[in-house]
């Protein structure tokens, strides 16, 4: 390894993918930046509902908790589940809209 | 004849002190164990593993190489560069989840994933983490995400508590979506083992039973190719919110 | 009839509309689906306005969950 990598000064790097891709060594790296956008439709359509629910879930044990500590009883509990289903959708929009690669 | 055998679906996941009376009197529970048998066989996978320090790897350095440089790239795509910094702990995270889940399916062991305690102490590991880096990455700066940029002031009051209940969302939907697929697919298997059970011993059935009995027996076999996919799967995905999590607390949006 | 019993089966009873919700998301996303499948260059036009029918729908479930726990916890 190190009596060829003086020769072509540097390409060592280059070679190796280029060596490693003829041999389809790296199905991994292409497998996960294919998954970059948020994985597979299947993990996707996985991930919508449970995330949807548990905004609910925590809107409303928030709103639950508070009205049982400020005694407002059904005022927040409400408020919070209405915020809940807000939530709810902007997860499931910030989980189906992220198709490119971030580009920072 | 005995008592008709019935379904005992949950009785899996009941937590019982392990290692006799000394585990008995520190409430060491088979759940621990599991979890101290999985730190063990990932220690043993890396170190052993990688011991040849071979240029053309074996069998086991193939396997330790192709994690450390899978889930290396995948913290290098979803965080940037930065990721590097917060690999040990993502590395950490995923084989611990993946070599739980795969564990629970060996038969007599305990899936200690399958415990919303466990996988919500995960899960909140995981957002407390990314909470530490963001502040002390942007300091106070940290709190315009909650309140995106460009959106109009009138909006702030309805805006903010949805982003903030969306924030606290995570570890819930982190930890029930873990558990949830655990709980549901070892419920499955227990149902189907059960059938396998009262068919061949019913006696409405008779002989015919046991031929009938090849039924579930062939489903749990099928649902044990598609557990492990979810095994990993499932380990994969709370890995790779980990990063997306960690990238949303580097870069704030 | 003791109250307690009523109270439950008025909540079972407030969740009903989530029969309609459900027709109403099933409604939305199949539209969604087809016209993005007929001409997929709109999607990006069409994919908001789906999730905003969604959330709306959705709405209504939340109304029918909150009648729900005011029954059960108010």
């Amino acid at each position: 390894m190190s009596d060829r990598k003086d020769g072509e000064n540097g390409s060592f790097e280059a070679r190796l993918t280029a060596a490693r891709a003829k041999q389809g060594m790296d199905p991994k790296p292409v497998d996960m930046s294919k998954g970059i956008s948020g994985n597979s439709a299947l993990s996707v359509g996985l991930r919508v509902g449970t995330e949807m629910v548990s905004a609910l879930a925590v809107g409303a044990g928030l709103g639950y908790a508070l009205d049982r500590w400020l005694r407002t009883s059904p005022l927040l509990l409400s408020l919070f589940v209405l915020m809940g289903g807000a939530a709810g959708v902007a997860n499931v929009w910030r989980v189906l809209t992220v198709k490119k690669p971030k580009a920072e | 004849m005995a008592a008709e055998p019935s379904i005992d679906a949950l009785g899996q996941f009941k937590l019982e002190t392990s290692l006799g009376a000394l585990g008995a009197s520190v409430n060491f529970t088979q759940s621990n164990l599991m979890m101290l048998i999985a730190g063990g066989l990932i220690l043993a996978l890396l170190v052993i593993g990688m011991r040849p320090k071979a240029i053309v790897p074996g069998r086991l350095q193939a396997l330790a190489e192709i994690a450390y440089d899978g889930i290396h790239s995948m913290c290098i795509e979803q965080i940037g560069e930065e990721g590097k910094r917060y690999f040990p702990f993502v590395f950490t995270l995923f084989f611990f989840v993946m070599f739980g889940n795969l564990l629970g399916l060996l038969p007599f062991s305990f899936t200690y994933t399958s415990h919303i305690a466990v996988t919500f102490g995960l899960a909140l590991i995981v957002i407390v983490v990314a909470t530490v880096v963001a502040l002390r990455i942007h300091g106070l700066h940290f709190f315009t995400y909650f309140f995106p940029e460009g959106a109009p002031k009138a909006l702030a009051p309805i805006i903010i508590p949805v982003e903030i209940i969306s924030y606290l969302s995570r570890p819930v939907s982190l930890s029930i979506r873990l558990c949830a697929n655990m709980v549901a697919g070892h419920v499955m298997f227990e149902v189907f083992a059960s059938f396998i059970v009262m068919m061949a011993a019913s006696t409405m059935l008779g002989q015919f039973g046991v031929v009938a009995a090849v039924g579930p027996m062939v489903l749990n076999i099928v649902l044990m190719g598609f557990e492990l996919l979810v095994a990993f799967l499932q380990a994969y995905v709370f890995a790779i919110l980990t990063c997306i999590y960690l990238h949303d607390a580097v870069h704030l949006h | 009839m003791d109250a307690a019993a009523a109270k439950y089966i008025g909540a079972g009873l407030a969740v009903f509309a989530l029969f309609g919700v459900g027709l109403g998301i099933g409604n939305i996303f199949s539209a969604l689906i087809t016209s993005v499948a007929r001409n997929p260059s709109a999607r990006d036009a069409v994919f908001p306005l789906g999730i905003l029918g969604f959330a709306l729908t959705e709405a209504v479930a939340l109304f029918a969950l909150l009648i729900a726990f005011l029954i059960l916890f108010a």
